[in-house]
């Protein structure tokens, strides 16, 4: 599966239009990684167990597009974007949506 | 008397928060602001445009995802200094620093996503900037994630 922002994958014609797939996963943060978070936010700095934690659930929710886009019988999700919003306090929405096209190699 | 007292420990304490966790995240900030020069210049050779188009004479035959995400939280300092601001209305200029520094970070972890390709161009950049909800209490600064992702061309 090629995976790209882009309208069209370079080197590569598109096909066929399949239309547009989605993912996502809403994730809390625990417990454990807040008490972290809360002292980072004393001195400053990057709170990276947050920056796994998303970087995790951001490759789940494509992972759920990708899933959607075979589903359809893609081969390629073009023009991909991510958007993130929290939903309640201590939750965060993690989305995916690109469209699932069928592309062929130009060489 | 004791209320007195009680009062001078209280300015105290925050005194010397202050200045503590002050000195501490300016040293924080210092020591990010030296490490993203020497990345900066280690991938200088990596060029990330937001156009979507493939600037030409590059030749590329596709295309894979590249990103790079960070999550930054500010000091005690800063937050403090920046209450007060809200007061007034104004330019925050020290947070506005920490989220520059974010989205420097982000860029070159998208860089390096796509030196390990072996890319030498990313195309169509883009970031997103959220907030992740009140990390401490409600008078404290939501941290704020920040992605950088975009195509790299791979090279034949």
């Amino acid at each position: 599966m090629i995976l790209v922002n882009t309208e069209t994958v370079p080197g590569y014609e598109t096909v066929e239009l399949k239309g547009l797939v989605q993912g996502n996963t809403i994730r809390a943060k625990h417990l454990g990684r807040d008490i972290g978070a809360g002292l980072k936010n004393l001195v400053g700095g990057e709170l990276t167990g947050y920056t796994e934690l998303l970087s995790e659930s951001r490759q789940e929710a494509t992972n759920r597009m990708v899933a959607e886009a075979q589903a359809l019988g893609a081969n390629a999700v073009v023009n991909v974007r991510f958007t993130t919003s929290s939903v309640a306090a201590g939750a965060a929405e993690l989305y995916a949506y690109g469209t699932a096209v069928v592309v062929r190699s130009n060489g | 008397m004791d209320e007195a007292f009680g009062l001078v420990l209280q300015v105290g304490f925050l005194v010397i928060g202050l200045v503590a966790f002050g000195i501490w995240g300016m040293t924080n900030e210092r020591r990010h602001l030296r490490d993203l020069e020497r990345r900066e210049q280690e991938y200088a050779g990596i060029v990330a445009l937001d156009t979507r188009t493939i600037p030409a004479g590059v030749r590329a035959v596709g295309g894979e995802l590249v990103t790079g995400s960070v999550d930054q939280a500010s000091d005690y300092l800063k937050t403090w200094l920046l209450g007060w601001r809200s007061l007034f209305g104004g330019e925050v200029r020290s947070i506005g620093r920490v989220l520059t520094r974010a989205r420097r970070e982000a860029l070159l972890r998208m860089k390096e996503d796509a030196n390990r390709l072996g890319a030498t161009v990313v195309v169509n950049v883009r970031y997103e900037t959220s907030t992740l909800g009140q990390a401490q209490g409600k008078r404290g600064l939501p941290s704020s994630e920040i992605v950088c992702y975009g195509t790299a061309l791979l090279p034949r």
